[in-house]
């Protein structure tokens, strides 16, 4: 592990397994062209040439199934490779991990870079993220003119939702003038022509096809839109940039028209919903006023007016009674006393008209409402049940779409994803956060590493650099 | 009612829906606001069904300011009634 000492007298595979341990943990990106290519079953062997030299490379049986390509004589690559040297024959050899033919690779690596850079702006950050209207009135498209995508988008938001008008600006989405044309088209409609959603549309195409949406310049067009932009470009399981900075990412034009309008049968069911809850609402308050009025009829007064009545006749009886039996009392006390019988008995039948009068008045309000009610309800009774089931799938099926797109999203942002391309992450022995500073460890000390595949555990033997302000990785 | 977008619409009817089951409510005012939502639906459901999709073409700049022309995909739309 320490470097080499001066006295010593190695042996030749001591010499070698040093010079292999000083390489140890050196990866690289490197190209050139394949040549001299073995393939035997559990590894290929092949050179990496250029003009000014060559190298051994070695590939094992999975790095080799992990290819999206055919390795052949002749091919340019761009490998990313251990370092290292292979004891037997004192060899420097490169043990390939993963092999992108050429220029992709170059754009590959360029949409790395940028990638790390504008999100480390935040430019791709959730929070950033506008919702989307519900119910757009117009609807801005930029897309080519000719093609597939204009003709999927189009078809697809009139069809699914005919109020929307939709407003189509022409670019070109290849080649060097795409770019341009696109951020244009963007800031046309944010400050000139505004919309209530906007859609970037592309057909499929290949890395170099899709180069224009992966622009910084695009980018950031669509971040500082103010209207939501919805991407849908190509049908590739690669995500774009601009994907990244969409308000939402579809991963096809049919796709981004089916995000930006909900489809009529949806609204219908919508609407459904609705009526059944203004229905269910207007009916408890029928059926409030049906107590009301219950409890009005539960007064003594209204439900039995008769005794009412009795009672006065009673006391008209009694103010009798002592009119009669009363000799002492004057005449007209005891006409008095009539009087007030009778004024008593006059009241009584007086509260009870008025009485039947506001029964009447709630009788009737409760008739109109009743009828109402049962004029919607025999309109529209079985059509509920229906509607609510299509509404719940409908909803189930967007919740679905939702799912999809935030996985995609989800994976192209892993860390796994990461780890994929052949970065590392190291950790402390036994720790989870990890390094980015050398000056955390000391020589001797340990750390884990962990890769796409499995993990290494390492000891330090030299510490270089770190523990200033900045932060590189 | 029909100077409403759609937008403007589904949100008024969402609000009719959220008084109507206040408890809180006159029955007159219950009434007025059941019909006012049952317009709404009424007018909704039209224009999904009848209305018609319009396509245009973004012409122009910035500099000369934006225009828009009728939009035809070339030949019919599969489909189309």
């Amino acid at each position: 592990m320490n470097g080499m000492a001066e006295e010593r007298i190695y042996t030749v595979g001591e010499v070698n397994r040093l010079a292999d341990s000083l390489l140890q943990g050196l990866v690289a990106w490197v190209e050139g062209e394949v040549s001299n290519l073995r393939p035997y079953p559990n590894y290929t062997f092949f050179s990496l040439a250029d003009a000014e030299a060559s190298v051994s490379c070695i590939m094992f049986r999975d790095a080799v199934r992990e290819m999206d390509c055919e390795l052949r004589e002749g091919m340019g690559v761009l490998v990313r490779a251990r370092l290292g040297v292979y004891v037997r024959r004192g060899q420097f050899r490169l043990n390939v991990m993963e092999v992108q033919e050429s220029g992709e690779g170059r754009l590959r690596r360029e949409f790395l870079v940028l990638m790390r850079k504008l999100s480390g702006e935040g430019l791709f950050d959730e929070a950033l993220k506008k919702p989307l209207p519900a119910y757009p009135e117009t609807v801005g498209l930029i897309t080519s003119l000719e093609g597939a995508a204009v003709r999927d988008v189009i078809i697809n938001l009139t069809r699914r939702f005919a109020g929307a008008r939709v407003v189509v600006r022409g670019v070109r989405v290849q080649g060097e003038e795409a770019a341009g044309d696109i951020v244009a088209a963007i800031e046309l409609f944010n400050h000139a022509f505004p919309v209530d959603v906007l859609i970037l549309a592309r057909g499929g195409g290949s890395l170099e096809d899709l180069q224009p949406f992966n622009c910084e310049e695009v980018v950031r067009a669509i971040r500082s839109s103010n209207i939501a932009v919805v991407t849908g470009v190509g049908h590739e399981p690669d995500i774009t940039l601009c994907d990244l900075a969409a308000d939402l990412r579809a991963s096809t034009p049919t796709g981004a028209a089916e995000a930006v309008v909900p489809s009529t049968p949806q609204v219908l069911s919508l609407l459904r919903e609705r009526e059944v809850s203004l229905a269910a609402a207007l009916r408890a308050r029928v059926h409030g006023m049906e107590r009301e009025l219950g409890s009005l009829r539960g007064r003594r007064c209204l439900s039995d007016p008769a005794a009412v009545v009795g009672q006065a006749m009673q006391r008209l009886a009694d103010g009798e009674a002592r009119l009669l039996s009363g000799v002492r009392l004057s005449l007209q006390r005891a006409e008095r006393r009539t009087d007030a019988a009778a004024l008593c008995l006059a009241r009584y039948p007086r509260e009870y008209r008025e009485l039947p009068g506001r029964t009447e008045a709630a009788s009737r309000k409760l008739a109109s409402a009743a009828a109402v009610w049962r004029r919607w309800r025999e309109m529209e009774s079985e059509r509920h049940v229906k509607g609510l089931s299509a509404a719940a799938l409908a909803m189930l099926a967007r919740g679905e779409g939702r799912v999809e797109m935030a996985a995609s999203r989800l994976e192209a942002l892993s860390p796994l994803a990461v780890l994929a391309r052949g970065y590392a992450i190291v950790t402390r022995e036994g720790e989870v956060r990890p390094l980015t500073d050398s000056a955390e460890v000391s020589p001797g000390g340990r750390v884990d590493v962990r890769l796409r595949r499995g993990r290494l555990h390492c000891e330090v033997r030299e510490v270089e650099g770190g523990g200033g302000g900045r932060e590189d990785g | 009612m029909s100077g409403m977008t759609f937008r403007e619409m589904m949100q008024r009817l969402e609000e009719i829906t959220a008084s109507l089951e206040k408890e809180d409510l006159e029955l007159e005012e219950g009434l007025r606001l059941f019909e006012e939502g049952v317009g709404l639906i009424r007018e909704a459901r039209q224009r999904l069904t009848s209305a018609s999709s319009k396509v245009e073409k973004l012409i122009g700049s910035m500099e000369e300011g934006p225009g828009t022309e009728p939009f035809e995909l070339d030949g019919a739309l599969p489909g189309e009634e």
